[in-house]
Order: structure tokens, then C-alpha cells, then sequence
């Protein structure tokens, strides 16, 4: 009687590990079958349309002209995404600081779920906030004539990328070993000296980490720049001009392009660098974090 | 440490279970709610037969399904005529969006038989269904007015083809240049893969197809739909922006073009310039009885007055 329970255990157990086996592995296979169907779709585009003249290209007008520029895409994402990572950064750090370190106990206890709670809204709320709240303030305040800008975008998107910075920042600075402080204040440093010479240096790596993964989130983001950026598809340097991101033109015009034509494929080669974009930042915010849990 | 990252693998592995499961259960669901809507209509059927108007003339599509997908502009009003199809005939007829180019491919790949176009079929599609074995049919159903819209401090009140193209290139930027204050001209045009943006496009930018470089000017803001236009031009100074006649409101200004004002009589007697027609698609030989019967319900005299109702204008 015991032997069979113990063989039927051995056969659950079996067959437990086997079923989350299987689902990891439906996973990855899953991610593989994207990255495939990406880089079919792409092939198809830069074989009848010069890699080189994709890459340098200043127009993007698919449509009229079937010019595929991507430098316009390019350099409005960039524009958007490093002014959303210098809001964040700042604020992000600074709040996990103040959480993780000088907030007093009941303090912390409310600001924590509330972070999480802003990692939620969903993005076209989000984007509908920046539309009707944020867009005429902009507008108003540097004397514009529509408040659709890349600012507009970045400050949204420096918004959504809080919770994520904040979260794993104060996780960084949460595995900084306590001995650490104490040996500071016994030395005689106070409070905030403590935290500023050994708690945020030993966080470091870590906060470096989170910040990447907050840019992850912020390249990615396609909802909320869609409605808010204005989407024109021009080379500006300016925050105060309208832009149009990547994301925001394969969602704005993969609804009505002739399936299998150059236009179509096109949006998938932007998805694809795209999805290097990201990877890329998120391998490196990984390694990051691996270096902190070994040490 | 370690218990932390186990803790996450389990996290990501149950989120993966979590999300096949939820595949698996769409798909099911799938197929239920095509059953509840069978259900729904086969229940409006009866209350048909009840009154007996139907069996008169014979027609009754009770357990028969019509799939149509495709364009945005078309899918409020087609499903207005869904529904009050299937309360008049029974039939199960199911309305997707996607877009112009996806109703058309959907057409193609046989996944629906209608396909709603806000635009006409291209060549490169034609050519697709051709290959496919297809023989497409189309069918003119309702016609759209273009209104163009300016913002409330701007004075001008006409506008003509060729000073519409000029502002949407560029080549005009200020409103002091067609007679109005010293101000800027803010551009508000649909996205480039839009409908309505490319019809806008090809009529006016490209002043009917005979300035084919033309293209909108890289300054012209490109918003998603004509709801955000309505909202921009009213929240914003100086703006000029155009619209379905559908969306049209009172307190917008609209701009005459070469003189006409768009309304549904300008429309159809075609005097207002901007106009366009919307189309369904169908496989000529391949057309069921239902799908048959749905062209006809749309283009009658009730197809016509939903549409006109919606904001399109009859193409009667």
C-alpha cells in the first residue's frame, strides 16, 4: 500500500515537471516562432528595397512616394525616449531613495502599493490623461500652437516607466547588506551620509539596471505615443515639435496597407529592429541584475 | 537570493501556463459566442415568423452565418445593418473591423465573404485575388462627404482645391496668405494608411491624381481618427483638419469648398467636390444566398436610410 503510494507520487510529481517542462518550453518556442515570422517578413522587404537607403533614408512616405526613410522613425523615438528617460531617472532614483531608505515605516507601507498600482493604468488611459490633461498645459506654457510634441510624449512615458524604475531600484538598494550601514554610522556618519556615500553606490548596478528596463518599457510603448505625439514624420530637434516614433507608425498603418505588398513588410523590418532595440536593452539590464545577485 | 529568482521562475512559468490556458479557452470561446448569436437571431426569427410579413415572400436565412470584416469607417453603419438584417431575415451575420487593407485580405485568404473598403481596391489586390481564383465584385454603398474644418478664431470661409493642396504641402504656411489673420496654418490630416487620409490625399493634395508627388507636407500632424481631429481643431488655434460628414457638428466651422458647403444634398447632387464613395467587396461566383440577400437589404431604400442616418449619403 505504501509502495503504491509512493509510485503514484513519483508518477504526479512526473507528471507535474513534465506539464511546466512543456510550458516553458512553449514559451521560447513561441518567442522563436515571432523572431522567425519577423525576419521572413523583413527579408522580404529589404530584398526589393536597398538596406542601405532604408537606413539612411530621411523620408518616410510609403504610400506616395514609396520612400521608406527610417532616419525621421529613428530619430523621433530617440528624441521621445531620452527625453522621457532624463524625467525619470531623477524622480525614479530619487523615490526609491526616499522609499527604500529615509521614508518612515507607514509612509513606506503606502507608497509601495501605490507604485504598483500606477504600473497598471493601461496605456490608452494613459495616453487619453496626456490628450486632454497634459497637451493644452504644454501647449499654454511654451506658447505653442498644438500641444501634440514629443514632450507631451515623454513626459507620459516617464510616468509609465516609474514603476519600474522604482520598484527595482529599491530592490537594489534593499540588497545592500546591512552591515554595510552600520559600520558607516558607527564610524560616525549620519543618516543621509550613510546614504549617499555607501547605501546609493552599492545600489549602483542595480539602479543602472532598473533604468534600463524602465527605457525597455519606454521604446516599446506604442498606445500612448500614438495619440499623443502628433505623428509627423519629420527630422526635428526640438521637444516642442510633433514627432512620429516607430512603434506608433507600425500600429498606425498596418490596418490599411495591401497585405504581402512593400509597404506591409516594411512595418515588419521596423518591427524587427524594434524588437533588437529592446532585446538588446533588456539583455544588458539582465546581465546587471545577475551581477548583483552574485554578489 | 536564491529563493527570490525560484520564486520568479515559478512566477514566469505559471504566467505561461496562465496564458495558454487562456488561448486555448479564447478559441473555445470562439466558437460559444458564435453559438449565442445563432441562438439570439434564430429566437428574432421567430418572433418574425409570429408576425408572419417573411414567409410570404419566402425569406429566411435562420442557421446560416455571413462573415464581413474591413474597413473602420464602415463598421458602425454595417453594424446598424447587421442588426436590423438579422431581425428582418434571421441569419447570423458577423461585423469585424481590421481595416480596408485587412477586410481585403481576409477576402482573399476566404476568411470572410464581404469585405467593407472605405477605399478602392488596389491593383497589387486585384492582381492577389486573381491568383487566388477569386473574380471580385464591387458594390458602391453609400457615399461620404469630406468636410474640411478650421478652428474657430480662423476667418476665412472658402477654400479651393488648389489652396487646399498648397496648405497641405506646405507651400502656403500662414493664414494671412489667403486673406485671414498673420497666424501660422497648423495641418491636421489622417494617417498616411487611412481611408479617408489617402482619399483626402489623392482628390485634393495630389489635385485628383494629376500632381502624383505631392504627399502631406512632413509638418502635418497625423491623427487616428476623426474624433481626434474634431477634438484638436476645436482645443487648438489657427488649425485646419477634415472630417467624414458623419462627424460633423454644429458648433464646428466648416469651410466651404469652390464655394459649396458639404451637406448630404451637395453630396449627392455632386456639387460639393470632395466626395467619395464607400465600397463592400464580394466573390462574384462564390456569393452565398445570405451574402446575396445583405448586398440587396444595403442598397434598398432601408439599407439606405440607416446609412443616411449614420451621416453617409444614399447613393440613390
Amino acid at each position: 500500500m505504501a509502495q503504491l503510494r509512493i509510485r503514484l507520487k513519483k508518477v504526479k510529481s512526473f507528471l507535474i515537471e513534465k506539464f511546466i517542462f512543456l510550458n516553458g518550453i512553449i514559451s521560447i518556442l513561441i518567442l522563436g516562432l515571432i523572431l522567425a515570422f519577423l525576419i521572413a517578413n523583413s527579408i522580404r522587404f529589404f530584398s526589393s528595397y536597398p538596406f542601405f537607403e532604408f537606413l539612411t533614408g530621411q523620408k518616410w512616405s510609403p504610400t506616395v512616394l514609396e520612400k521608406f526613410g527610417f532616419v525621421p522613425l529613428l530619430a523621433g523615438s530617440l528624441l521621445v525616449t531620452f527625453g522621457a528617460i532624463v524625467i525619470a531617472m531623477p524622480l525614479g532614483i530619487g523615490s526609491a531613495i526616499y522609499i527604500g531608505e529615509l521614508a518612515p515605516k507607514a509612509v513606506r507601507e503606502i507608497l509601495k502599493p501605490l507604485i504598483e498600482v500606477m504600473a497598471i493604468i493601461p496605456s490608452v488611459v494613459i495616453g487619453f490623461i496626456g490628450i486632454k490633461l497634459l497637451a493644452p498645459i504644454i501647449k499654454n506654457l511654451f506658447n505653442l500652437s498644438i500641444g501634440l510634441t514629443a514632450l507631451t510624449g515623454s513626459v507620459m512615458l516617464a510616468f509609465m516607466s516609474l514603476p519600474t524604475i522604482i520598484s527595482i531600484s529599491e530592490d537594489a538598494i534593499n540588497s545592500v547588506p546591512s552591515r554595510y550601514k552600520h559600520a558607516s554610522i558607527a564610524l560616525g556618519a549620519t543618516k543621509w551620509e550613510t546614504t549617499y556615500k555607501i547605501v546609493v553606490p552599492s545600489a549602483s548596478s542595480g539602479m543602472f539596471a532598473a533604468v534600463l528596463l524602465g527605457l525597455g518599457r519606454i521604446v516599446g510603448e506604442t498606445m500612448t505615443v500614438l495619440m499623443i505625439t502628433g505623428n509627423s514624420p519629420r527630422i526635428v530637434l526640438s521637444w516642442l515639435q510633433p514627432v512620429r516614433t516607430i512603434t506608433a507608425t507600425i500600429a498606425a498603418e498596418m490596418g490599411e496597407t495591401v497585405q504581402g505588398g512593400l509597404h506591409y513588410s516594411s512595418l515588419f523590418a521596423l518591427g524587427l529592429i524594434l524588437f533588437l532595440i529592446t532585446f538588446l536593452i533588456n539583455f544588458i539590464s539582465d546581465r546587471f541584475i545577475n551581477r548583483i545577485r552574485k554578489s | 537570493m536564491k529563493s527570490v529568482r525560484k520564486s520568479k521562475i515559478w512566477a514566469l512559468l505559471s504566467l505561461a501556463t496562465v496564458i495558454s490556458f487562456l488561448c486555448s479557452s479564447l478559441l473555445l470561446g470562439c466558437s460559444n459566442t458564435e453559438g449565442a448569436i445563432t441562438e439570439k437571431s434564430a429566437v428574432s426569427g421567430e418572433s418574425q415568423t409570429e408576425e408572419e410579413p417573411l414567409e410570404e415572400a419566402g425569406l429566411s436565412y435562420e442557421g446560416k452565418e455571413l462573415v464581413i470584416s474591413g474597413s473602420t469607417t464602415l463598421l458602425q453603419v454595417s453594424e446598424a445593418w447587421a442588426s436590423s438584417f438579422m431581425e428582418k431575415f434571421g441569419g447570423t451575420v458577423i461585423v469585424n473591423g481590421g481595416g480596408s487593407g485587412g477586410g481585403i485580405a481576409d477576402l482573399i485568404n476566404g476568411t470572410n465573404e464581404l469585405a467593407n473598403a472605405s477605399r478602392q481596391i488596389k491593383d497589387a489586390e486585384m492582381e492577389a485575388a486573381k491568383n487566388a481564383g477569386l473574380d471580385i465584385q464591387e458594390y458602391t454603398v453609400l457615399y461620404d462627404g469630406i468636410a474640411v474644418i478650421v478652428s474657430s478664431n480662423v476667418s476665412i470661409e472658402n477654400l479651393t482645391i488648389e489652396q487646399l493642396s498648397k496648405i497641405y504641402t506646405a507651400e502656403i504656411t500662414n493664414w494671412k496668405d489667403l486673406g485671414g489673420e498673420d497666424a501660422g496654418i497648423v495641418i491636421i490630416a489622417r494617417d498616411s494608411s487611412s481611408g479617408t487620409g489617402e482619399y483626402f490625399l489623392e482628390k485634393v493634395v495630389q489635385m485628383d491624381k494629376t500632381l502624383k508627388d505631392n504627399d502631406y507636407s512632413e509638418m502635418a500632424l497625423r491623427l487616428q481618427s476623426n474624433a481626434d481631429i474634431v477634438n484638436q481643431i476645436k482645443e487648438n488655434d489657427n488649425a485646419i483638419g477634415y472630417i467624414g460628414l458623419g462627424y460633423l457638428e454644429e458648433s464646428l466651422k466648416t469651410i466651404k469648398v469652390e464655394g459649396v458647403l458639404p451637406t448630404v444634398e451637395s453630396v449627392k447632387d455632386e456639387s460639393y467636390p470632395i466626395s467619395r464613395g464607400l465600397y463592400v467587396y464580394a466573390p462574384h461566383k462564390e456569393l452565398t444566398d445570405i451574402g446575396q440577400a445583405y448586398i440587396d437589404f444595403v442598397l434598398g431604400n432601408d439599407g439606405q436610410e440607416i446609412g443616411l442616418k449614420e451621416g453617409f449619403v444614399p447613393v440613390k
